[in-house]
């Protein structure tokens, strides 16, 4: 699956002012919720949490991919941010996160949704690509520059 | 994490402390300045005055960035309202609350999102007498930990000369009861730890904590001192909230008495109870006690809410001829200063609400989280998620996984079809997910790391 089908411009977020990660990962849940009403933000959001709890997902250089899978859902959503400032996330090398991509997949099919996993973890493995992300100012620019990443990747 | 303590009474100023130790950031709340002030000049804690369950000053302690918050006011109804108002305005993931009042706690269906959203209940009276009623079924055990809902227990018992194990190695144990299994987890001698192992040789005096299926633990104590016989007839000092509770959990299988200053208490007390006999008159009245044979009471125990009253009646009671005497104690610089002497075991409420706090505070699937030896050590029961891919734990043997020094592995309990099986830890036993493990910590501050071992990796869903 490539990151145009899982991102859309409503979904991705510029400089979020997170202060921390619980509200962040409960800004991200009402977000998905406004894009996509069938879902509920709790749920979306204790979803998260739980996932959170047994291991964080921030990956070490301001990255974090939190996840998990959502009952009702159909295709994977993604959602794209950065916050301003960085937060703490818990992450393995203990450094606070700026860059974050949201996944939320249906209860069914494992590999896949390991592969995408995978598919974004590659992506934010490269330190211009990083780079490049955080530079961008407005939601259409971090849009772009995400799309435009994976196409040249 | 963020984590909210509203009220700095002896739980709240004693978790705040276990607390701000383990690189988390907290906030305590209290509408006493004074109190405050002493512990925020002690400890490495923001505080905010004001009352507890107002809006603006959750704000004020940041309940919008809090993962947890933990209400400890000595109000039931202010802690109530604080979680709902941390559920309906911040959403805050987990709230715990302590409510004390039957009343409220007879509606279990009370507590839940769609009415009051607290996630965790803590009644300190509850804990307390769940685990006096332990240590009852355990004659000569120093302290009995429930994991896996009573299936594996960890007792701490001092080993005594004429213990068939005392003098000889711990190997020993194996060749002399092949059919029951065991794990020493730790040993405590002179107050030193020692990490067990199959030579290490049992000494008169020490303190040995093991870990067993709760079917074998007289077996196993049997091996480190003399079995007391059973227990047979109890006596209660004060019928209040604990003692009410005790007597109702003991009097079916034992002879109990309960003594209650207040005449209309005991009223109320002889109409809740059907075995217990209930005498209205003073605990610390020798004539009392000798009237009532204390000499032939194996257990006394003293819980009323004044800690003088109960030590001094709980001295009486051993000088008289009880032959154990348990004394509720709040003060903590009182409980080191009897345990051990007179006094055969002290109980300390905030001890026990300690840990089932810390249950929930922990990172990881915690089951339970009990705290040792004033807190310096720890045994905590933690689900292992994931599989060999994204565990450090799932599917290694327990002698391949990187415990720190110090932590130990005791049991496994694993759910199978044919109902739960308890796993005494041996080298070669291999861990599988959703297993619960037990871990011991000699020394709390590896906590973190046994924290991180349990942490599925980034590709778990």
């Amino acid at each position: 699956m490539t990151l145009d089908a899982l991102l859309s411009p409503r979904l991705t977020l510029c400089h979020l002012a997170g202060s921390s990660k619980k509200k962040l990962l409960l800004d991200i849940a009402q977000a998905i919720a406004e894009q996509y009403p069938q879902h509920d933000a709790d749920t979306i959001f204790n979803q998260l949490i739980a996932r959170e709890r047994l291991g964080s997902t921030g990956i070490g250089d301001g990255v974090a991919i939190p996840h998990c899978r959502l009952p009702g859902c159909e295709r994977p959503i993604g959602v794209l941010c950065t916050t301003e400032p960085a937060i703490d996330f818990d992450a393995a090398d203990r450094q606070p996160v700026d860059l974050l991509f949201a996944l939320l997949v249906p209860e069914n099919s494992e590999q896949e949704h390991l592969d995408t996993l995978a598919e974004i973890a590659a992506l934010f493995s490269d330190s211009r690509i990083r780079e490049k992300l955080r530079q961008a100012r407005t939601n259409d620019e971090l849009y772009a520059l995400a799309i435009n990443s994976t196409a040249a990747a | 994490m963020k984590i909210i303590i509203l009220g700095a009474g002896q739980v709240g100023g004693s978790l705040a402390e276990s607390l701000a130790s383990e690189r988390n950031d907290i906030v305590l709340v209290d509408s006493d300045e004074k109190t405050l002030r002493e512990l925020r000049d002690r400890l490495d804690i923001g505080v905010v005055i004001g009352h507890a369950a107002h809006p603006n000053i959750l704000l004020e302690a940041g309940i919008e960035d809090a993962d947890i918050l933990v209400a400890v006011t000595n109000n039931d109804e202010t802690n109530m309202v604080a979680c709902q108002i941390a559920h309906s305005l911040f959403r805050v993931p987990t709230k715990i609350a302590r409510v004390r009042a039957g009343a409220y706690l007879q509606h279990p269906q009370l507590f839940d999102t769609q009415s009051i959203p607290i996630d965790v209940l803590i009644s300190p009276e509850h804990l307390v007498s769940e685990y006096v009623a332990r240590l009852i079924e355990h004659p000569g055990a120093l302290q009995v930990l429930d994991f896996a809902d009573g299936r594996v227990q960890l007792v701490a018992v001092r080993a005594v000369k004429g213990g068939p194990l005392v003098g000889r190695q711990l190997r020993y144990l194996r060749e002399h009861m092949p059919k029951v299994d065991t794990r020493v987890a730790a040993i405590y001698r002179r107050n030193t730890p020692i990490i067990p192992q199959g030579d290490t040789v049992i000494e008169a005096g020490d303190e040995v904590f093991f870990i067993a299926a709760r079917a074998n633990i007289r077996a196993v104590m049997s091996e480190l001192r003399r079995l007391e016989h059973g227990y047979k007839r109890v006596t209660i000092a004060g019928g209040g909230n604990i003692g009410l509770r005790l007597a109702h959990k003991l009097e079916n299988r034992y002879a109990v008495k309960i003594i209650e200053q207040s005449h209309e208490r005991c009223v109320f007390l002889s109409e809740e109870l059907s075995h217990t006999i209930v005498l209205n008159g003073s605990a610390s009245d020798q004539d009392l006690l000798l009237e009532e044979n204390i000499e032939d009471t194996d257990v006394f125990l003293a819980v009323t809410n004044d800690d003088e009253a109960n030590i001094m009646s709980s001295l009486l009671a051993k000088r008289l001829g009880a032959r154990k005497v348990m004394t509720l104690i709040n003060n903590r610089a009182y409980v080191d200063l009897v345990q051990g002497g007179e006094i055969d075991i002290a109980i300390s409420p905030q001890q026990n609400t300690i840990g089932s706090l810390l249950t929930h505070v922990r990172r990881g699937d915690m089951v339970n989280v009990h705290s040792l030896r004033r807190g310096a050590a720890e045994a905590i029961e933690v689900i292992a998620h994931g599989d060999k891919r994204t565990s450090k734990v799932v599917g290694r043997k327990i002698e391949d996984i990187d415990l720190p020094e110090g932590a130990s592995i005791g049991a496994i309990v694993r759910e199978t079809e044919q109902g739960s099986e308890v796993l005494i830890a041996h080298d070669d036993v291999v861990v599988e997910t959703n297993d619960h493990v037990i871990v011991f910590l000699v020394d709390r501050r590896q906590t973190r790391h046994v924290e991180q071992l349990f942490q599925v990796g980034f590709s778990f869903f």
